[in-house]
């Protein structure tokens, strides 16, 4: 384990506070009610992650990426399977596109989707470390969640956050999952970050 | 503000194919590239300094001041994707459609104030991939509701046939089972003492209740063919047999009809072959019948030809009227008579099942006509040799008289109509075998442990139980050697059958009852051997000695060389001692009676012959 159940409490709270931001810009944009909750977070090493969850790197999904960088760097997605992805994008612009796959405006809307999200959930994140980060423009990829990961970055010790994401709008329930992957060297500083939030 | 009069940086940011301007914290507009002038027709010069509310109104919306506000901040990008925001920047294309564009807000630093950020956006043209798309779901949804249509189409086809086969099914259960009280009956009273005046009334209801099992054959077998039913069974058989059968056969119609019928066959030889031997019957059948039905005067061929690699081509040939050209095309569809066709009468469909049942065996058959000089149908097939070097027995055309002496059957007869149950129970008990009856599968059960009959003709539709689970009890609780079980199904379906042998049946006969059918079914299963008509007068001087499989028998040692012993002193004393002797060994009871047809018969060679043949323990 990487953190106490207090520092885990601790994020928790920040991120759901980000999550709440970002659920108010989405209904603002969809002229509905969203509501984004944030059940729970894990944050795991890549080995670790691969040892009991193989999803990672067999099952193909839906992913709006942003990189960003700072006082630490790394790569943030809000990961759908590509079934919900394509539902929430329907119920986002109140339309039934009909095709089986993910085309460029449904990708698009998608991306406006997961750039929203992940902005505030970062932003949650930099309150937490108390610095700015940089961040460039969110894009859609489609592939297994591993790909995500910068190759460079993809060592054992890539600290990994997941944060279990619950899409209510328009009375039907999404899941997602928002993954962080935080580059080498930045666990310490994550840890310390969360400790002094705490104290 | 003055960065962006830098000419260079105002030429490369023009050359750039997006969309590009730059808003200040206060909405004021700092930047409008070349290409934005051209999609919006709103000049730099217009707007540049001017609040975005006067020339994009709906930017002030919460929306977007709310999104704007974080890069104003300094903070991540903003991406408005083209669907959702239409109307971001009002555009037209030359053809009056709206432009579409995917739209990225951009923090940048304020060139005077390092702390301040402005909002650079950046419009890409989307329209073209956008318009194709659009396009292409409409093909994609009608495609899918084509497909929708479809299957719908499918499932409901598929649901009319099955519902087609359970009516035929039902209707071939519904029809064949009165028609099995009709024609049982009539062949019961065949046999009996009948004036020659009833014989004939007999002989009339026989032959047009097989005339109407023939036409409701002929509906069930072009349904079945309908519904892909219809499956060749191939099996060896004498190919120069079924022509002179069928010669036979057809002489006294043509005959009748004062025809000449000129048969050129392939000799009297035996020709062994494998095929469908009853559907190539059938067809032939149908084909001489046409000829004889449409042929008013000259003669009708019957040719057959070996023409190499093992294919046959049979002929016939008439000097009818022939097929007018017009109806030639028709000739082989269901339904489609011609008028000399309806005139004559039949269901139109024997061209048709011929045709296909020649089909399913791979062959040809086609016809030749000349109109009002006859017509020539040829059938060309291919039946490689028999499989076995020798072929079945052809079955018996005498009729049998009785269960022949020495040979003891009880028989179980089960069905829940009345009149089933004593058409079946006359026909065993006129040829002298026992008959119990059952009116369910239940009772059937009870009766089998109570009596332990050596054949149980089971009905497979009965109420309570039916003969199906019946059967499964029967054959849970004895070997199948002790109880044999013969399914009567009114089923024509091959499937049917099929399923009744595997689930443990060990023959099924068919309704309405086939005498011969039973008899042989009987004769299979328990190895008995039945008198014939013309045996009688035989019988009288020399009884007939069945036959029994004598390497079954073992007997002990000792009582085996004195039957030897007792034979060749000609004792049928000492022989009747030994018998009694015998009867008390497993088995015995049948190879004594064996035995004493031989005394009966003064015939101590035939005895030796068969003790000769008999193991000893």
């Amino acid at each position: 384990m990487i953190l106490t159940p207090d520092q885990e409490d601790a994020i928790k709270e920040f991120i759901n506070i980000g999550a709440g931001h970002a659920a108010g810009a989405l209904s603002e944009l969809t002229e509905s009610h969203v509501k984004l909750s944030i059940p729970a977070i894990k944050v795991v090493k890549l080995a670790d992650l691969e040892k009991e969850d193989d999803s990672f790197t067999k099952e193909i999904s839906s992913s709006v990426r942003i990189n960003f960088k700072g006082f630490t760097d790394g790569t943030a997605a809000l990961v759908f399977p590509p079934a919900s992805a394509l539902k929430l994008v329907s119920l986002v612009s109140d339309e039934e596109f009909g095709t089986p796959d993910m085309d460029s405006v449904q990708a698009g809307i998608l991306t406006e989707i997961g750039n929203i999200i992940l902005n505030h959930i970062l932003g949650a994140i930099g309150n937490i470390f108390q610095q700015h980060l940089e961040y460039n423009v969110a894009n859609y990829v489609e592939g297994e969640i591993i790909k995500l990961i910068e190759p460079d970055d993809s060592t054992p010790d890539l600290v990994i956050m997941i944060i279990d994401t619950q899409f209510n709008l328009k009375d039907l329930e999404i899941t997602g999952d928002v993954v962080i992957f935080f580059k080498l060297g930045s666990l310490t500083k994550f840890v310390e970050a969360v400790e002094n939030v705490l104290s | 503000m003055t960065k962006y009069k830098d000419n260079q940086n105002l030429s490369l940011l023009d050359a750039i194919p997006e969309g590009i301007f730059v808003l200040d914290k206060e909405l004021t507009v700092l930047f409008w590239n070349g290409i934005l002038e051209d999609w919006t027709k709103i000049s730099r010069k217009e707007i540049v300094g001017k609040h975005v509310k006067e020339f994009l109104p709906h930017l002030i919306k919460p929306l977007y001041t709310n999104s704007l506000q974080q890069v104003f901040n300094g903070g991540a990008p903003i991406f408005f994707s083209s669907h959702l925001h239409k109307n971001l920047i009002p555009s037209y294309l030359p053809n009056g459609n709206r432009r579409i564009f995917q739209t990225v807000v951009t923090a940048i630093k304020n060139s005077n104030a390092t702390d301040k950020f402005n909002a650079l956006f950046t419009l890409q043209d989307v329209t073209d991939p956008t318009e194709r798309l659009r396009e292409y779901r409409v093909i994609y949804d009608k495609a899918k509701k084509a497909e929708e249509t479809i299957k719908v189409s499918k499932l409901e086809a598929e649901a009319a046939n099955r519902a087609k086969s359970e009516f035929l099914a039902n209707m071939s259960h519904e029809i064949r089972t009165p028609m099995n009280a009709i024609l049982g009956y009539a062949q019961i009273l065949k046999r009996k003492g009948l004036s020659s005046e009833e014989k004939q009334y007999v002989e009339n209801i026989l032959s047009s209740g097989d005339h109407l099992l023939t036409l409701i054959n002929d509906i069930l077998d072009i349904s079945k063919i309908e519904a892909g039913r219809m499956e060749a069974n191939f099996e060896d058989f004498d190919l120069s047999e079924m022509i002179q059968s069928l010669e036979i056969m057809f002489r006294s119609k043509f005959d009748f009809k004062s025809l000449d019928f000129v048969v050129n066959d392939l000799g009297k030889n035996p020709i062994l072959v494998n095929g469908d031997n009853t559907k190539i019957k059938q067809v032939l059948i149908n084909l001489l019948s046409n000829a004889a039905k449409f042929t008013d005067s000259g003669e009708v061929q019957f040719n057959v030809y070996a023409t190499g690699n093992n294919n046959y081509q049979f002929e016939v040939v008439d000097t009818g009227k022939g097929i007018p050209e017009e109806a030639q095309q028709s000739i082989f569809d269901p339904f489609k008579q011609e008028r000399e066709g309806v005139v004559k009468g039949g269901t139109g469909l024997g061209l048709a099942i011929a045709k296909r049942q020649v089909e399913l065996m791979d062959g040809k058959l086609e016809l030749i006509s000349t109109y009002e000089k006859g017509a020539k149908f040829s059938l060309t097939l291919e039946l490689p040799p028999a499989l076995e070097s020798c072929v079945a027995q052809s079955k018996s055309s005498r009729e049998i008289k009785h269960l022949s002496h020495g040979y003891h059957v009880k028989a179980l007869v089960t069905d829940d109509i009345k009149m089933n149950r004593e058409v079946l129970t006359n026909i065993l008990k006129e040829v002298g075998i026992e008959v119990i009856t059952a009116e369910n599968g239940q009772e059937a059960v009870n009766l089998v442990r109570e009596f332990l009959p050596d054949i149980v003709f089971m009905d497979i539709r009965m109420p309570v139980m039916n003969g199906l689970d019946a059967m499964k009890i029967i054959k849970n609780e004895y070997s199948n050697k002790l109880v044999k079980v013969v399914a009567i199904t009114a089923s024509v379906l091959d499937n049917h059958r099929n399923l009744v042998i595997e689930l443990g049946a060990d023959d099924f006969i068919s309704k309405p009852f086939k005498l011969d059918d039973i008899f042989n079914c009987i004769k299979n299963l328990l190895l008995v051997e039945f008198d014939y008509q013309e045996d009688i007068s035989k019988d009288q001087t020399k009884p007939k000695i069945s036959k029994i499989d004598s390497s079954d028998i073992q007997f002990s040692k000792t009582l085996h060389s004195d039957l030897i012993e007792a034979a060749k002193l000609h004792s049928l004393t000492q022989l009747e001692k030994l018998l009694l002797e015998l009867e008390k060994e497993n088995n015995g009871e049948v190879y004594a009676t064996h035995i004493k047809s031989f005394m009966s018969n003064y015939d101590m060679e035939g005895l030796l012959k068969f003790l000769g043949e008999t193991q000893v323990k």
